[in-house]
């Protein structure tokens, strides 16, 4: 398995046995809203870290509770792609795609070439000068997928990538999601509380829930 | 347009009317200054020695008094804002405390710490390093800096506070290190509030009186700041006095114009 979680994590009331495995696949995960499918994401990104047990991604360590290793999120290359996008409101499109590239030692002019071509494969090449205020939901949210995957990250997730986008641009949004997430090899992650997304844009689904002790992560129902 | 829809009692929007006392009251001072300036003279009245050297003074004690400021402040409101310490809410006290004492007090304050006589380290700050910081413009600096490092402080908390922590940790995600991240995203959500609060605190400094005269003299030429001066002036050459307040004025008005946006826009 690419993806290897074996571990406990308590917050605040929250206490999560997470025993999960994922290949080279999508990922659905589902449960009640508040149960801990956001920690879940954050806690693999490298956001929070395990009180128990450990993390491996491509057979490397990532986060050892009892050796007290831990990988912090910026050497991790687990894209994150969050609820309401966190583009940088500073930055134009093109500058918050060319980021990541930069961070990995790409000088400026061809960080920008690459994520104009980035932008561009999107459909959305027009609005690289566009700050985030001047997109729509949809668009913001095209751009956050772009920026997330255009360093080719080694595992993706993605918190509820659907939930802020109206009736027409959910269908788009969710062909484009589809097809990207194909694209990439790798683990991918998706968490989503509509049984349709998680049906049409994943290969299987796992659903957060309550056991009496603590929340668990079990096979979805199909 | 929508016709605005308004939920307040009839008898508060009858404050309206009343609201003008206000702007009239802060207006009028304003204008009464205007009309003190004898527009004729105003540039050879700016231009003799003693206005001359005290707005120089100013400028330049302001600015060093921002600059040592920003030195300061900046690890203090990132250690406030950001770091969990015992006594944190005592060092926050402590921060607003130049705000609201007495400027005066406040110079008493520091000739009781920094004073060559009988001034806790003042002695020895002039015995073993050669530092006298009463009666020079380091001290002038000191006292500007005591009463302007609180503006700076709490914008630039108030600002760090502000930062939605989603925005550090796409940037984690990302591939930035801590560093880049500090530099990319965190220093750059902050600016408006730095620049806020490094407005404030040098308008804040380059108003000062109390505690520089109090602690740093009223030595013409070396401590004599302008609002001094104008103080002074007022007795001797009322022209003088009246063209350096105008120019302190003009000085204020693009502070107010610095801070656009924040605290007022013009129209919406």
């Amino acid at each position: 398995m690419s993806l290897e979680l074996h571990g406990l994590l308590t917050l605040g009331s929250l206490r999560l046995e997470a025993h999960l495995e994922v290949g080279d696949e999508i990922v659905a995960v589902t449960g009640a809203n508040g149960i801990g499918k956001t920690t879940l994401l954050r806690l693999i990104a490298g956001l929070l870290a395990l009180d128990s047990g450990s993390l491996r991604l491509h057979g490397r360590l990532l986060d050892e509770a009892a050796s007290g290793l831990f990988v912090p999120p910026h050497r991790r290359q687990v894209g994150l792609m969050f609820q309401d996008h966190v583009l940088f409101p500073f930055s134009t499109a093109l500058e918050n795609v060319a980021f990541p590239l930069r961070r990995q030692g790409l000088g400026a002019t061809e960080a920008r070439r690459r994520a104009q071509r980035q932008l561009d494969h999107y459909g959305i090449g027009a609005l690289a000068d566009r700050r985030p205020p001047q997109l729509s939901g949809g668009e913001a949210q095209r751009v956050a997928l772009a920026r997330a995957l255009v360093g080719r990250p080694a595992a993706l997730l993605l918190d509820e990538p659907l939930s802020a986008l109206d009736a027409g641009a959910r269908a788009e949004f969710r062909r484009l999601l589809r097809d990207q997430l194909s694209a990439l090899p790798g683990p991918k992650v998706l968490v989503s509380h509509d049984q349709l997304d998680s049906a049409q844009i994943c290969d299987r689904a796992v659903t957060l829930c309550w056991n009496g002790s603590a929340v668990v992560i079990r096979p979805a129902p199909p | 347009m929508a016709r605005s829809v308004r939920h307040s009692p009839r008898l508060l929007r009858s404050l309206l009317p009343l609201s003008l006392l206000a702007v009239l009251f802060l207006a009028l001072p304003l204008v009464g200054l205007l009309q003190g300036v004898r527009w004729t003279s105003l540039l050879s009245d700016l231009a003799a020695p003693q206005a001359r050297e005290a707005l120089g003074l100013s400028l330049l004690s302001s600015l060093l008094a921002t600059a040592l400021a920003l030195l300061l402040g900046l690890p203090l409101a990132w250690s406030l804002a950001r770091e969990r310490f015992p006594g944190r809410e005592l060092v926050r006290a402590l921060v607003i405390l130049p705000m609201v004492l007495p400027p005066v007090v406040g110079g008493l304050a520091l000739l009781g710490a920094y004073g060559r006589s009988g001034g806790l380290i003042g002695g020895w700050l002039h015995q073993a390093l050669g530092v006298q910081l009463t009666f020079s413009l380091a001290g002038v600096v000191v006292a500007q800096t005591f009463v302007a490092l609180p503006f700076l402080v709490l914008a630039v908390e108030g600002g760090l506070r502000g930062i939605d922590p989603r925005y550090e940790q796409a940037a984690a995600t990302l591939g930035a290190a801590p560093l880049a991240c500090f530099l990319r995203v965190t220093l750059r959500l902050l600016l408006p509030s730095l620049a806020a609060g490094t407005a404030l605190a040098w308008a804040r400094a380059l108003g000062e009186f109390g505690a520089t005269i109090t602690f740093a003299g009223n030595i013409e030429g070396r401590t004599q700041t302008a609002p001094l001066a104008v103080y002074l002036l007022l007795e001797s050459q009322p022209a003088a006095a009246y063209a350096l307040s105008f120019a302190l004025v003009l000085l204020s008005l693009a502070v107010i114009i610095g801070l656009r946006g924040r605290w007022w826009s013009l129209g919406r």
